[in-house]
């Protein structure tokens, strides 16, 4: 164990011995982030939700209502003609979802019947702020119809006349009061305005770029120790391939951490809220550092020359840095491009830290992000060791 | 005598891309005793480094095995390793570091920590004379300066056996010397048994016990200097640069007639001629060279004067006793430097 960390301190030593490595690990990156920050319009404004209400009754308004304060940053959309345009709209992604509520809405709440709502956004399978707000206030629906249900039933029972409106109106008003207030919130309007707000972009999204040109500059640094020689030495010197390799893993692992609170820090001075999730957030930002300190050993494994590991680590950084939304949102692509984008690491991290800065997400929200990030990691960690050549 | 290592039919096969094999080395076995040199002499190629990258650990042999000190390399790589120590071909250290630093570093990789470490470098330091530039980096040293603190670095556990691959390639003549004087130090001074490769036949000849002539991955010949040269029956060469006669056969025939002079080579001299002229041999070379083999040159020596000082300017007159160079032509048809 304690091989390794030396090992690990050694490799630190060497990289940060070069005055160009740390040029690339601070003044760059904190330029950067500082032009595209102050240059992203703030986000987490506001999501265009259509409701087409085909019932039309007090009650299918209260629904809509329900869901519109569900969430600070909901607005409605103009009323949309007919289902198929407003699909159209949200695919073209000019708005963030569309609600169809169907006709005999009403109805059905009074006499118990299954009733769908149609629903169309543009999250992603895990489901997004809008998703999670109309469950929610599916829900309590459900929960007042049953409550109403029941109440009848014994009312019924007691034989005493009961008017089942009445009953329901009573059931919701009692389930509003205690409902907990989903926690899946966007952050509030004064907040979006603040001009530290670009950072939320900026910060992680090019500390996601950043972190793989560093951690992915390993590769270069893992074919010169093989090249002069220093990693045989220390191969045939009384230390299992395994710490050596735990050595190299911990050293990339940590420089690319140091990265991110480089830019964090910087976000911070900025004016970057990061409150009460600083954990979590140093969770994800651990995740994907590991995913990618892995992917550093997955292609080192199969690269021939460091002029190759050098090319190669910047062509993945700035195109996976785009592909995944490091740049830029991916709210702002077609749905098709953010689809597609998670093919890129940068995607579930930007995933995580949304979560965290814009949505207030807990641990349970980003669950899903990491849990994606480090069986990736497994994954190419797996390839990437047992394919990498010392000796042989 | 104890074997400090014995290998045993050990071999290593590289796969090129288009998956036909290289045979690096071919079922390989020999054995060094403790405290002894033991020089692998080979050509470019010949599997120096493919040998001792396997007795280290460093790769894992296609087939066979070595035991360093009684450990198999393959069952107990760890216990062998702690009785090697190596310094590699390639200058193996880090250039942004120190040579300090360096030597922590491996220190470390050795579990030697603290006061032990500190001693045990301030002690490599010393002996590879490396105190006034311990503080520098690496790649601000010489060539010379950079092979002392790889070896520096293959000390630092105070090994049983060390394995030098080459250690003087690169090397000014100074510098050479001194790397020469330290191998013996380290079998005389402290006991170590050392492994040294080389593709130069005078560094075998003034450093081994024993060689082993390796190549294309099969030790060829193995034995005491006097005992390789005994084997293929080598013989003197009086070697004589004389001034070109004006009756060449005259001579030649005198020397040919002479009952202990088995062969008689004449050369005349062209390239020392252009040499002299810069560059154009406009007229006829003026000197030449007499190669008389006998079995004792000495004893010759006398007769062959006699005979030749009559007719030709004597220049200068060498007896050559039989070497390695002769050895390794006698047993592959080719010059060990081709
Ligand atoms: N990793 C490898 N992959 C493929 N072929 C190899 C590898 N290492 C060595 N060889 C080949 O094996 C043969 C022996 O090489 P080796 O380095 O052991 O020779 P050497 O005697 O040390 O030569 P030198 O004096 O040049 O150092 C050579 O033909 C070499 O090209
Ligand atoms: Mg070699």
């Amino acid at each position: 164990m304690d091989k390794i960390f030396v090992i690990a301190y050694n490799d630190l030593r060497i990289y940060l011995s070069q005055r160009g490595n740390l040029i690339s690990l601070t003044v760059i990156p904190i330029v950067l982030a500082a032009v595209f920050g102050l240059s992203t319009a703030p986000r987490g404004g506001s999501f265009t939700i259509d409701f087409i209400d085909q019932d039309n009754t007090p009650a299918s308004q209260a629904f809509v209502d329900a869901v519109l304060a569900a969430n600070d940053a909901f607005v409605r959309g103009s009323e949309a003609a007919n289902i198929e345009s407003a699909r159209t709209r949200v695919v073209e992604g000019s708005i963030s979802a569309a609600i169809v509520i169907p006709q005999g809405f009403a109805g059905a709440l009074q006499t118990f019947e299954a009733l769908p709502i149609l629903y169309f956004s543009r999250e992603d399978s895990f489901g997004g702020p809008i998703q999670h707000s109309v469950n929610t206030v599916i829900s309590q629906l459900n929960s007042s119809i049953i409550a109403a249900r029941a109440g009848e039933l014994v009312l019924n029972a007691l034989d005493i006349e009961a008017e089942t409106g009445a009953l329901y109106a009573r059931a919701q008003d009692l389930l509003a009061q205690d409902l907990v207030a989903y926690d899946f919130r966007l952050s509030n309007a004064e907040r979006a305005l603040q001009p530290g707000e670009g950072f939320g972009q900026s910060v992680p999204g090019l500390g996601a770029m950043f972190v793989m040109f560093t951690v992915l500059g390993g590769m270069a640094t893992l074919l010169r120790h093989r090249q002069n020689w220093t990693l045989q030495r220390v191969i045939v010197m009384p230390i299992s391939r395994a710490q050596v390799l735990g050595g190299k893993i911990l050293s990339f692992f940590i420089l690319g951490m140091i990265q991110y609170l480089i830019l964090f820090g910087f976000g911070a001075l900025m004016g970057l809220e990061v409150g009460s999730r600083i954990v979590l957030l140093v969770f994800v930002m651990a995740a994907y550092t590991l995913c990618i300190t892995a992917l550093t050993f997955a292609i080192a494994s199969s690269i021939g020359s460091e002029g190759q590991a050098i090319y190669l680590a910047n062509l993945l950084s700035v195109s996976l840095a785009a592909l995944g939304g490091g740049w830029w949102p991916l709210e702002v692509v077609p749905p098709f491009m953010q689809t597609l984008g998670h093919i890129s690491p940068v995607a579930w991290v930007m995933d995580g830290f949304n979560t965290l800065i814009y949505f207030n997400g807990g641990l349970m929200d980003i669950l899903p992000y990491i849990s994606v990030l480090i069986g990736s990691s497994i994954v190419l960690f797996a390839i990437g060791i047992r394919r990498f050549r010392i000796g042989n | 005598m104890e074997t400090m290592v014995e290998t045993k039919g050990l071999r290593k096969t590289f796969m090129r891309k288009d998956s036909t094999p290289i045979h690096a080395v071919k079922a390989v076995s020999f054995s060094i005793y403790r405290g002894e040199i033991f020089s692998l002499l080979g050509p470019n190629g010949a599997g120096k480094t493919t040998t001792i990258s396997m007795i280290s650990g460093l790769i894992e042999p296609s087939e066979g095995d070595a035991f360093i000190g009684g450990y198999s390399i393959r069952q107990q790589a760890r216990q062998a390793k702690q009785l090697i120590g190596v310094v590699p071909q390639e200058i193996a250290l880090y250039p942004e570091l120190t040579a300090r630093q360096n030597l922590w570093f491996f220190g470390r990789m050795y579990s030697l920590r603290g006061k032990e470490l500190k001693m045990r470098m301030d002690e490599v330091i010393e002996f590879m004379d490396l105190e006034e530039r311990q503080h520098d980096r690496i790649d601000t040293f010489s060539g010379g300066m950079k092979r002392r603190v790889n070896i520096a670095a293959g000390l630092l556990n105070r090994p049983q056996l060390i394995y030098m691959d080459e250690p003087t390639a690169g090397v000014d003549p100074q510098n050479r010397r001194r790397i020469l004087d330290t191998v013996f130090r380290l079998r005389d001074e402290y006991q170590m048994t050392v492994l040294y490769t080389t593709h130069l036949m005078e560094e075998a000849e003034e450093l081994s016990d024993r060689i082993g002539i390796i190549d294309h991955g099969e030790i060829i010949a193995l034995g005491t200097q006097a005992e390789l040269t005994e084997r293929i029956g080598a013989e003197d060469r009086l070697v004589i640069e004389v001034k070109r006669p004006s009756d060449e056969q005259t001579l030649l025939d005198a020397l040919r007639a002479h009952p202990q002079a088995s062969k008689v080579e004449y050369q005349v001299d062209h390239l020392k001629d252009i040499d002299r002229r810069g560059g154009s041999a406009v007229t006829p070379a003026e000197e030449a060279v007499l190669t008389v083999y006998c079995q004792n040159g000495r004893k010759l020596l006398a007769e062959v004067l006699n005979i030749i000082e009559q007719q030709v300017e004597i220049s200068s007159i060498e007896v050559r006793q039989p070497d390695l160079e002769a050895v390794f032509l006698n047993l592959t048809g080719r010059a060990l430097r081709d």
